[in-house]
Order: structure tokens, then sequence, then C-alpha cells
């Protein structure tokens, strides 16, 4: 029995061999239970280095592209991801959902999700999933205040700590950072989960569910890069109160 | 009495529209019902206001009535809202599903035969 919260400090990956692809879990059966799921809206730019980045570590990734009048599905497509396509634009949210859905129904054993705006680093995600097999935990919550937030200003630092703070007052969870697109579930953990919260308020819904679910989970330090392009796609001031808002609706309809 | 005959009249529509959506949305149907019934209880009674606004502690009948709209307005705005929403749940459910199934086509077309017109 795991103790239900750890935060947990991997700091390097297996190293890879000239030439072959990194295998982070020890196993080629068990990197092909690994699904990554990358939502992904108006990414043409860089989809196609984000999942490059991760083809070189896993083969299963899943871009859901939510409704893009670009090319990101068609370069997500010719980096060698599954491409899902919303027929609308939904959000987010919705779109983790989706990927979820479709790596469940693929028979995945642990699931990543993973942001479109290069904000990540590919070599992150075998930490996250060492550290969900080595805790025993179900969810590998990925933090840059334990890691680095490389680039970030004052004013994000400060929101998302705020964020953080709403968090552990809300849910009880013991964490460090609140907004990390980046984390990693079990197929169990993933199974708990169910993304209603179709915008960017579905972050802290699933923090809400981690909570409710009293499944186990562990923290880990990743590194988050802010360049002017993540900045720019990323979280504005005055959407955290889109976002509280969103969250108390969301309650009221339960 | 004309202006209390032309919004008893209006009234009278309000509630029939309620009723009819009273099975729909049965929340915002309830308190549309209840806010036209008081209104033509008020319309008619209007001395009652006063007493009724005394009784609670305002001073006049007509203040009254105006905190009671703006209450019975923001619920039913807010109900609203959330309907909304749980239309857009329903989009997002349908939306995804076309996408499941879309992508499950996908794999079958890729994965069948080629040259299925020969027969």
């Amino acid at each position: 029995m795991v103790e239900r919260t750890t935060r947990v400090r991997f700091t390097h990956a297996p190293a890879a061999e000239a030439g072959t692809r990194v295998n982070p879990l020890g196993s080629t059966e068990e990197v092909g239970n690994v699904w990554i799921v990358v939502p992904a809206y108006h990414e043409q730019s860089t989809i196609q280095q984000v999942v490059s980045g991760l083809r070189w570590l896993f083969p299963n990734i899943v871009v859901v592209d939510d409704c893009s009048s670009d090319l990101t599905a068609s370069q997500a497509r010719a980096a060698g991801a599954d491409v899902l396509r919303h027929p609308i634009n939904l959000g987010q949210g919705a779109s983790l959902q989706t990927g979820i859905d479709f790596a469940l129904q693929r028979g995945a054993g642990y699931i990543v999700t993973f942001d479109a705006d290069l904000q990540h680093r590919p070599e992150d995600v075998p930490l996250l999933l060492t550290a969900l097999r080595e805790s025993g935990a179900d969810f590998a919550l990925g933090s840059r205040f334990l890691g680095t937030a490389v680039n970030i200003g004052l004013s994000r630092r400060l929101l998302l700590k705020t964020a953080v703070l709403f968090t552990r007052l809300t849910t009880g969870l013991k964490i460090t950072d609140a907004h990390n697109g980046l984390r990693a579930m079990t197929r169990r953990g993933a199974l708990a989960l169910r993304i209603r919260q179709n915008g960017m308020a579905h972050a802290s819904e699933i923090l809400q569910q981690i909570a409710k679910s009293t499944l186990p989970y562990v923290e880990v330090p990743v590194t988050v890069e802010y360049t002017s392009y993540s900045m720019a796609k990323g979280q504005r001031l005055s959407n955290s109160l889109n976002i509280v808002l969103e969250l108390l609706t969301g309650a009221l309809q339960r | 009495m004309i202006a209390q005959f032309i919004f008893t009249m209006i009234l009278i529509a309000v509630l029939l529209v309620a009723f009819a959506q009273l099975r729909q949305i049965p929340l915002i149907g309830g308190l549309v019902v209840c806010a036209a019934l008081f209104g033509a209880y008020i319309v008619w009674m209007p001395d009652h206001a006063t007493y009724l606004a005394n009784l609670v502690g305002i001073g006049r009948g007509a203040d009254l009535i105006l905190y009671v709209w703006v209450l019975i307005s923001s619920a039913v705005l807010l109900l609203l809202y959330l309907n909304t929403r749980e239309q857009l749940q329903l989009i997002t459910t349908l939306a995804r599903k076309m996408t499941l199934v879309d992508a499950e086509r996908g794999k079958t077309a890729q994965s069948a035969p080629r040259n299925t017109q020969a027969k």
C-alpha cells in the first residue's frame, strides 16, 4: 500500500544508444503500452516537432485536433501520430478526454497528457512513468515548481501559485503545481477521470477528480519552458476568473 | 383598470409558455410560473405589496417588487446558463462519439482488403 501522496525526484531517463529508440521503461512491451495524448488547436508551427520528439521515445501518440483551420492535423499525421479531429471546436479539456477515451479503447496501460506548444520536454515523460511504476501511484503530476520553469514571468508565477493555493484549499491535495499539462496516469487512473470542463478549467477539474477518487498520486519535477509562442497561447490573468466561474457553475450542475 | 387587464393578459401568456416548458426545464419553468402568479397577485392587490414590504422591513411595495424581480431574473439567467452548459455537454459527447467512430472507420478502411471490387 503506497502512501497517497509522494514527491519523488527522478532526475534522468535511461540514456539512448546511438541509432536506437530510447526505451525508457525497460521493455518494448511496456513502451507499446503507453499512449501519449496531445491536444492541439492551431499548432501547425510546433506540432511536427512535438510529435517527432515524442516518437523517438514512444510509438503511440494520438494528437486530438480540436477543429483547427490550419495544417495541424496533416502535420501531426506526417510526423507519425494518430490524429483524431473534432468536428467542431470544443476546447482543450474536451480534446484531452477524447484522446484518453481513444487510448483506453486501444488498450493503453499508461496514458500521458502532453501540451502541443513545445513547453514540455519529451525526456520528462519517462520520469513520470518511472515514478508511476516505482511508487505504485495512479497519477504522476508534473511540477514546474519542483523542477524548472524557464523564462517564467513574475505575474505568471504569482497566478500559478494562487491556483495552487486554490486547489489545495478546494481539494486537499498537497501539490505544488496546479495547471501543468504534463501528467501521466495508469489505466485505472484514466478510468477514474471524466473531464466535463471543456475549457481551461479542466486542469483544476482533473485535480478535483483525483482527490475524489482517493487514488494515490505523486508529483514529479519537470521542466516547463516559456517561449513567446507558448506565452501567447497560454493562460492570461483575465482567464483565471473565467476558470473559477466555470468550476463554480460546473459544481452547480452536479 | 385598463393597465391591470393588459398586465394580466401578458402574465397569462407568460404562464402558458412557462407551463409548456415545465417538463423540459422544470426549475426555470417553475420559477417563471411563481413570478407570473406573484405578479398577477400584486397587479390586482397593489395594497398587499406595501403590506408585504413593510412585513419584511422594506419601505415601499414598489421596492419589494423590484427586489423580487431582480432575484427571479438572476435565478432564471443562471438556470438558463446551466441549461446551455448541459446542452454543450451533450454536443461534446456527440462530437466525441463522432470523432472516435471516424477514427475506428479510418482504421477499418486502412486494414480492409483493397480489391473489394473483384466479384
